[in-house]
């Protein structure tokens, strides 16, 4: 049986023959009453919406909104499209909310790691600097060593020996070792010559 | 078997002689339901399936349909009617062999509403009708009855079980295309089959409308004294 023909039942525009045995099946077919049931459900909903026009809109107003039973109904209806509405609305909020919220936490974390990821370069840096000036002190440790043993293996210098200064060489190596890098080194010499 | 579904018993005694007498002038004036003729009812209704009364029940939701689309504003007093007379003449009889116990229900509410429409209470009932006296009192300024309906709806959807209040709200959703495409996913999310789907739907609005229509009923007796309390509550 089509829906159509129900809905015709239901607005009151079936022939008596069809009434008649559609009046029958919905008192003793179970089945047939909840179909029935769904077919007005949905009938009513149309109403409400808009959605009917013409004749069947005619037949609705006039057959179906003349019992209380239908005007209860539609505005049970009614109601349940506002409730809809205003769900979807206070749906549609709570979203842009959370997508606000999220966007705010997104760019914090963003900027988190981008901090992070600066740091452990700067870290990485540095660490390899400190790494780099152990490594000379070392050299130069050893290149004081070898200058300070082959001093002692020579004799020292009639001029040495009169000023009893340290020999140059000794000087050198104090200032690299006090000033790290070569060029540093050759700066303060270059300032304090009279020492030398 | 159940021999006293909840309230049915009660229900047949409250439309005993006074209400057949008002529809029906012609019954016996002296005949009341009687325990034994109720249960005898509830059997033949279930015609051999014992369905612990709720074939009675069933059939009275029917009956109540049945005038309500014929435009009845007594409906459920209607229904009593026709389960009454049904009851007095399997009491009389013994048994009723003519037709089906839905065919001869259906035949007994036929003659019901031929009754009631002859002597006018169509016309006199929908003069009284709360919804209209009711919508004559909105216009007025009086009250607001919009407010109610929505406080009635919350409630009674609050009364649902989750998954159907959600059912109920997505299923009936939407206008056309939309409306279909979403019933198509909603039965696929709950594992049923479309027509599954749309009788399980179908059952929770009525069930939603039935409680909409006691809240209201209610409200209506606190907020406009003279208006009588339904059978339903």
């Amino acid at each position: 049986m089509r829906d159509e023909l129900l809905v015709r039942y239901l607005v009151g525009t079936t022939t008596d023959q069809e009434t008649e045995t559609l009046d029958e099946m919905s008192i003793a077919d179970e089945a047939f009453a909840v179909r029935l049931r769904a077919v007005e459900h949905d009938l009513v909903d149309a109403y409400v919406n808009g959605e009917l026009a013409g004749d069947l809109l005619d037949s609705f107003t006039a057959h179906y909104l003349s019992s209380p039973a239908g005007l209860a109904k539609v505005d049970i209806a009614r109601a349940l499209r506002v409730h809809g509405r205003s769900r979807r609305t206070s749906e549609r909020t709570s979203h842009k909310w959370l997508l606000a919220v999220a966007a705010v936490l997104l760019a914090a974390v963003a900027t988190l790691v981008l901090d992070d990821v600066r740091l452990r370069r700067q870290a990485a840096g540095v660490r390899d600097l400190e790494a780099a000036l152990e490594q000379r002190s070392r050299e130069l440790q050893d290149t004081l060593a070898q200058q300070q043993a082959r001093a002692r293996e020579q004799p020292p210098s009639p001029l040495a020996r009169r000023s009893r200064s340290p020999p140059n060489v000794c000087c050198r190596s104090c200032c690299l070792l006090r000033h790290a890098t070569l060029d540093r080194c050759r700066r303060f010499r270059s300032q304090t010559p009279s020492t030398r | 078997m159940c021999h006293d579904p909840p309230g049915c018993y009660s229900l047949a005694l409250q439309s005993g002689p006074s209400k057949e007498s008002r529809i029906s002038p012609n019954l016996k004036r002296d005949w009341v339901p009687t325990r034994r003729a109720f249960d005898q009812l509830l059997v033949w209704l279930d015609d051999g399936v014992d369905s612990g009364g709720k074939g009675y029940l069933d059939m009275r939701r029917r009956l109540v349909r049945y005038f309500e689309r014929k435009r009845c504003v007594d409906a459920d007093d209607l229904a009593d009617d026709t389960l009454n007379r049904v009851m007095r003449r399997l009491e009389e009889e013994g048994a009723i062999t003519a037709a089906s116990p839905a065919q001869y229900c259906h035949i007994v509410a036929k003659f019901v509403l031929l009754e009631y429409v002859r002597q006018g209470a169509q016309a006199h009932a929908r003069r009284a009708a709360p919804a209209d006296w009711l919508q004559a009192v909105q216009t007025s300024g009086q009250t607001d009855s919009s407010q109610p309906l929505h406080d009635c709806l919350e409630r009674c959807l609050g009364e649902l079980e989750p998954d159907e209040a959600l059912l109920i709200l997505e299923y009936y959703q939407g206008e056309q295309r939309a409306k279909i495409e979403r019933r198509r996913r909603l039965a696929a999310e709950f594992g049923l089959s479309p027509n599954a789907l749309s009788i399980r739907a179908c059952r929770i609005r009525d069930k939603l409308e039935a409680c909409i229509n006691q809240c209201r009923g209610r409200r209506d007796r606190e907020t406009i004294p003279g208006i009588p309390p339904s059978r339903d509550e």
